[in-house]
């Protein structure tokens, strides 16, 4: 193994127990769900932001509120309502009869772990001021510019049923979200699990077990993990063939797809393989870690036509086309 | 007088009624093939022989179990032949097995039982168990060429790794008077290839070297080797009950020890290099490569 690389897998090996003792924490409260606990920690550890997608009473909200808890950081949780406004969410001005000046009130996005739960039933305009929150890393409100927290960590939360009175994330915003992940059932053995450990009224305690400096130096290590050209090149070919399925020998997806993943999908992906390759104690990323997370990243960049919806295909579909056509280096 | 009139008929009426003392048909077992490749058949050939004066004798076709062969074709005849001036009678049933996979495929021990309506009289036969040695077709070099050439530019230097195995054994035979066009072809082309090769990288080569197996194993086992990474390729390889498990744990080792070299920059040494080399060629030639580097 290279020098340089070889160290890193060092670095990433002597600070797993981290990980470890994160995963054990979480897995106090949360039964099964290693899928979505192991995505959330992918986002802390390559600084993205989640979006989840399931069926009420799947342990979304909890699993979040729990990693917060784990984290030892700042945490709020926001209920996206139809009636929430942009200054519920950023803060606003007040004004004070007293000395007859203008005082900034922040609003709940001043913390470090955002839970935005049910963010489809907010309008556009307040998931616009988070969105916006969530690229720029900092706010606005009068005149001033607030940054905001770090680490800054959104995980939003939205139902596939109950459709009614949503306002469905515009496809520019969803972009911004690194993971989008679809939560399903519990398997019968960890519901009977989830029966046992939340029939009691003991609460369950979360010691909390990483703070935000060590985030940053898990991060730090995370950036060193190398990518080959190889990887870099199946990445590539991975995100250009949901824009130019013909050259990959996949005509039959051109007329289902109407916009390709962008250049950010690009970019996530090759983060989000890199947190990958730490949790599986690796400095450097194999093809199995942009398989494993791909899908989550891509999910929700391919956008597709109302053939392929007549079709009766997803863009799940598609992304799994893809995965299945393009050569693994 | 008496005794010397006497004794063919009696000896007839003997052969008759008192059966056991009748002589016994005989059985010839034959398998075709004891060892074959994965593409081949292989059949059992089984004969029984009796004087026609002696019985009618009928055969019930026998009940076969075989592990990891597959039965292609069966079918039974019968015909009559003359020996030493007698009229005998030859029954055959031949069938046709096909292998499932890579291993040692076996008949179970049969039995077959026969029987002279004319007096209900009959016996049978057991047959031991047969076994059978599958290996790993021969790999073609033409196909080899085609699935380069499809497989795209990078081909070439696969192929020059090859040439540099079989290079020795290609200039032996062009030195020869009776060396024909072609291998002249394969040495040039040998030359224009080694050439390509000594300008690579060992990790470009590696990773032609691993896209060569990926090939290798997509064409044999006709799974989506390419487009599959390695963990898959193994997890799919493991389900597949024609493939033993031995190979499965050679086709693991050289993925680990190419691996790295692709992606984390591990260098190997020529000794390394050379035997991974070797190790990927004889397992799609079929052989094992004995040792460490």
């Amino acid at each position: 193994m290279d020098v340089a690389i070889k160290e890193v897998t060092n670095k990433v090996k002597e600070t797993s127990a981290v990980i470890q003792e994160l995963t054990r924490e979480i897995g106090k409260v949360i039964v099964g769900q290693h899928y979505l606990v192991e995505r959330l920690l992918i986002a802390l550890l390559a600084d993205g932001h989640i979006l989840i997608e399931g069926v009420p009473g799947l342990a979304k909200t909890l699993s979040v509120r729990t990693l917060a808890r784990a984290v030892n950081t700042k945490f709020q949780r926001i209920q996206f309502t139809p009636d929430l406004l942009p200054a519920d969410l950023i803060g606003t001005l007040v004004y004070s009869p007293k000395d007859g000046n203008f005082t900034t009130k922040k609003g709940p996005i001043f913390a470090n772990i955002i839970l935005a739960d049910e963010i489809n039933r907010a309008p556009s305009k307040v998931q616009s001021a988070l969105l916006e929150a969530m690229q720029e890393r900092q706010v606005t409100i009068g005149e001033t510019t607030f940054p905001l927290p770090k680490p800054f960590l959104v995980l939003a939360t939205q139902n596939p049923i109950e459709q009614e009175g949503t306002y469905p994330l515009p496809e520019a915003q969803i972009d911004r979200f690194m993971l989008k992940l679809v939560v399903t059932y519990p398997n019968k053995k960890e519901e009977k699990e989830i029966l046992e450990r939340m029939s009691t009224a003991r609460e369950i305690e979360v010691n909390p077990v990483i703070d935000p400096v060590k985030i940053f130096e898990l991060r730090a290590i995370v950036s060193q993990i190398y990518v080959d050209e190889k990887i870099k090149d199946y990445i590539l070919d991975l995100v250009f063939a949901t824009r130019e399925p013909a050259q990959y020998r996949l005509e039959s997806l051109k007329p289902l797809i109407s916009y390709g993943a962008s250049p950010r999908a690009s970019i996530m992906l090759t983060l989000a393989a890199k947190a990958q390759a730490f949790l599986r104690g690796r400095g450097y990323v194999t093809p199995d870690d942009v398989k494993q997370i791909g899908m989550d990243v891509l999910r929700h960049r391919v956008l597709i036509t109302y053939e392929a919806e007549a079709e009766d295909m997803t863009s799940e579909d598609i992304v799994k086309k893809i995965f299945d056509q393009i050569e693994v280096p | 007088m008496f005794i010397s009139k006497a004794l063919p008929k009696l000896l007839l009426f003997l052969l008759c009624f008192c059966p056991s003392l009748r002589a016994e048909p005989k059985l010839d077992v034959v398998l075709s093939n004891q060892k074959i490749s994965l593409e081949e058949t292989t059949s059992l050939s089984i004969q029984v022989e009796w004087p026609r004066k002696e019985a009618q004798y009928t055969f019930a076709f026998p009940k076969l179990r075989f592990n990891f062969l597959t039965l292609e074709q069966q079918g039974e005849s019968q015909e009559t032949f003359i020996q030493s001036g007698e009229e005998w009678l030859r029954k055959t049933f031949l069938i046709t097995l096909k292998p499932q996979g890579i291993g040692q495929g076996k008949i179970d021990s049969f039995v077959i039982h026969y029987l002279d309506p004319s007096n209900q009289k009959g016996g049978s036969f057991t047959v031991d168990e047969q076994f059978i040695t599958v290996t790993r077709p021969p790999f073609k070099l033409s196909s080899l060429h085609l699935l380069l050439l499809t497989a795209g530019g990078g081909g070439a230097v696969i192929l020059a790794v090859f040439f540099l195995l079989w290079r020795g054994r290609a200039k032996k035979a062009v030195k020869s008077s009776d060396a024909s066009s072609e291998q002249h072809q394969a040495v040039n082309a040998a030359k224009a290839i080694a050439e390509a090769y000594s300008k690579k990288s060992q990790k470009d080569l590696l990773h032609e070297l691993s896209t060569l197996l990926r090939h290798f194993i997509h064409e044999q086992y006709k799974s989506k080797a390419a487009q599959m990474t390695d963990q898959e390729l193994l997890d799919y390889l493991k389900t597949q009950s024609q493939i033993p498990r031995y190979e499965c744990d050679s086709i693991q080792k050289m993925f680990n020890q190419l691996h790295e070299a692709k992606f984390a920059g591990t260098q190997l040494n020529e000794r390394e290099f050379n035997h991974l080399t070797k190790e990927v060629i004889h397992y799609i030639e079929g052989k094992q490569v004995v040792g460490n580097p």
